[in-house]
């Protein structure tokens, strides 16, 4: 049986495929369109003289041919008129009635990108003001293994949230990271935003058509109910994406024929000449929505830990160089998470923010000063063993204990100090401290 | 396919675009069945010829039943049927034809399949043409045996007999290389 199956599976992988040339296209279409054009010319010859003869034949059908003749023209008349005074769909209607609307909501499906790289789903929301400009953006995916990952991006800040309930799930954290001035986080999520809202996509077709770069077709049904299809065919590299790579993408959009905005979006791309299915956009909802679906810190449970990072672009400001740790324990690499705990007691306790909040994610001085500062450490009590969180991602906190002086009261805290480090992958070796739980 | 249904009623309407359309998006496919049929290009891109000129004829009365690509496939394999009765079996080079990948595969896998595959397909080509015929439309193109039976005016246990014997000397002529 499974002799069987390795032949024929051998045979279907070379599935055969051969490039025809521009001269056999060429030969075949002209031949194509001759014939096609011959039988519509004989068609509609052959129509006219078998008429010609009925109404020759038979005074009768004589008198009702010349009846159903004016009949005839009186209704193609109507149906002329009629058409004359519907208005034919132009791209400009959509892009004029998008023009002012600040929220939308919608949901995406499909096998691959644009969607997912993993069959995932979608569901997004954009906020714009009344200028157009994105102020903010959701994303929540779904991933394949009941976990949901869960993007917000707030006027530069930017919230990500892996939910998750198993552990398959890639890089599960099960922690809500609070990401300040990235510029790449940015750059991304206004790229979505950018990528997947209807109303770009169709300027952005718009502009492609006028440079020649894509071609666009309309259908416009004479059933007042039925969407308007856009057909907007982008040559390879051209598509929303900008990239170089992408091939040629087919976007079509379905218009409601009565508000003029794009209510569905299908995506195919061609492969190997094959026009393939990528994925659907539906659900477009232009209505106002909850603006609390943005505040995701409210939304995560308390018992999630929230990990901070500042400017995280700039890498060389953050935390503390490991080597510089390594020398201070002894090459103890266990004993890392400690010194950068005791380093950033020290500072809070010198009141030197700028270091404090260097240690702290980047957290920049005067933001230190107001969220650290306010808990007046006087002296370190203790400072317990350091305790892995996620080996896997280096990350681990230290329990301790602390002494705080508000209105001259001397009063113990326990805090749990959280750490992170190396700080990235790309050669930096720092580590930072990305969370305090008092 | 929608695409495809929108294309018909659109090509039978008249509309040259589409018939444009419908000849890009199989032209390969079609050609790449017709190579593995006939084994000579030359032959093959007659054969595409004839089946699209033969299909633009249809214009305004053609009714899609099944699947366009189907549809096409067999009139390629009809068509490429008239034109082995007629010639003598020229064979054309391998690299004619460009295989499709089926998906990712390990690097160290793939290899072997690709060697080993390109052997079958070698070796496919010594096959007689009604064997042929049946392993690369059912294998190649999806197409189930009563379809063949009726596109090649056999009986369906003809054309499962076909099929079996025709895997069977395959195998043979592999040597064991597949067996092991």
């Amino acid at each position: 049986m499974s002799k069987k199956r390795n032949i024929e599976k051998l045979i279907r992988v070379r599935k055969p495929r051969a490039t025809t040339g521009d001269c056999m296209d060429e030969m075949i279409l002209n031949d194509a369109f001759a014939a096609m054009d011959k039988v519509i010319q004989f068609e509609r010859t052959g129509t006219e003289m078998s008429i010609g003869r009925k109404i020759l034949g038979n005074p009768i059908t004589k008198l009702a041919a010349a009846a159903v003749i004016v009949l005839g023209v009186v209704l193609g008349i109507k149906v002329l008129m009629n058409d004359l005074a519907r208005p034919v769909y132009a791209l400009e209607q959509t892009l004029e009635a998008s023009q002012g609307i600040e929220c939308l909501n919608f949901k995406c499906y499909g096998k691959y990108d644009p969607c997912s790289s993993n069959e995932a789903a979608k569901n997004a929301w954009i906020l714009r003001d009344a200028n157009g400009v994105v102020k903010k953006i959701r994303v929540d995916l779904y991933g394949k293994w009941d976990d949901k990952l869960v993007e917000v991006w707030d006027e530069g800040k930017f919230l990500v949230w892996h939910k998750c309930k198993d552990r398959r799930a890639d890089n599960c954290k099960n922690a809500l990271e609070i990401i300040y001035e990235s510029d790449d986080m940015t750059a991304m999520m206004l790229r979505f935003a950018e990528k997947h809202d209807p109303r770009q996509a169709i300027e952005h077709l718009y502009k492609m058509q006028k440079e020649g770069k894509a071609t666009i077709d309309i259908q416009e049904s004479s059933n007042k109910d039925e969407p308007i299809i856009i057909t907007g065919r982008y040559l390879p590299g051209e598509y929303l994406t900008n990239d170089q790579n992408m091939r040629e993408i087919t976007d079509v959009l379905f218009v409601d024929p009565g508000t003029k905005l794009v209510i569905k979006k299908e995506v195919y791309m061609d492969v190997n000449g094959q026009t393939e299915y990528r994925g659907v956009y539906k659900d477009f909802n232009y209505m106002p929505f909850d603006l609390n679906v943005f505040d995701i810190e409210k939304e995560v449970p308390d018992n999630v830990l929230r990990m901070v990072h500042y400017n995280p672009d700039d890498v060389n400001d953050l935390g503390v160089d490991v080597n510089t740790l390594l020398v201070k324990t002894g090459n103890r690499a266990d004993k890392m998470a400690i010194e950068i705990t005791r380093q950033f007691f020290d500072a809070l306790i010198a009141k030197n923010y700028k270091q404090a909040g260097q240690i702290f994610g980047g957290m920049p001085a005067d933001e230190a000063e107001i969220k650290l500062g306010g808990y007046n450490v006087v002296r370190v009590v203790s400072i317990g063993e350091d305790l892995a969180v996620d080996e896997k991602n280096n990350f681990s906190y230290v329990p301790c204990v602390v002494e705080i002086e508000e209105n001259g009261i001397v009063s113990r805290l326990e805090a749990k100090v959280f750490a992170i480090g190396p700080v990235n992958q790309s050669g930096s070796r720092r580590m930072k401290i990305v969370n305090i739980i008092w | 396919m929608l695409e495809d249904r929108v294309l018909v009623w659109r090509f039978n309407r008249g509309n040259k675009e589409s018939l444009r359309r419908i000849y890009e998006k199989y032209k390969e496919d079609l050609l790449g069945l017709a190579i593995s049929l006939l084994r000579d290009r030359s032959a093959a891109e007659d054969v595409v010829h004839d089946v699209i000129v033969t299909f633009a004829q249809g214009v305004g009365t053609f009714r899609l039943k099944g699947s366009l690509r189907g549809y096409l496939a067999t009139c390629v394999a009809n068509n490429a049927r008239d034109r082995n009765r007629l010639r003598s079996g020229r064979d054309v080079g391998l690299d004619a034809i460009e295989e499709i990948d089926d998906g990712p595969n390990e690097p160290i896998q793939d290899a072997i399949q690709q060697e080993e595959s390109q052997r079958v397909e070698e070796l496919l080509a010594k096959l007689p043409y009604e064997q042929r015929e049946v392993i690369v439309l059912h294998l190649h193109y999806g197409m189930r045996f009563r379809r063949i039976a009726r596109a090649t005016g056999v009986s369906t246990n003809t054309v499962q007999s076909r099929y079996r014997y025709s895997l069977n000397r395959l195998r043979l002529l592999l040597n064991g290389e597949v067996e092991k």
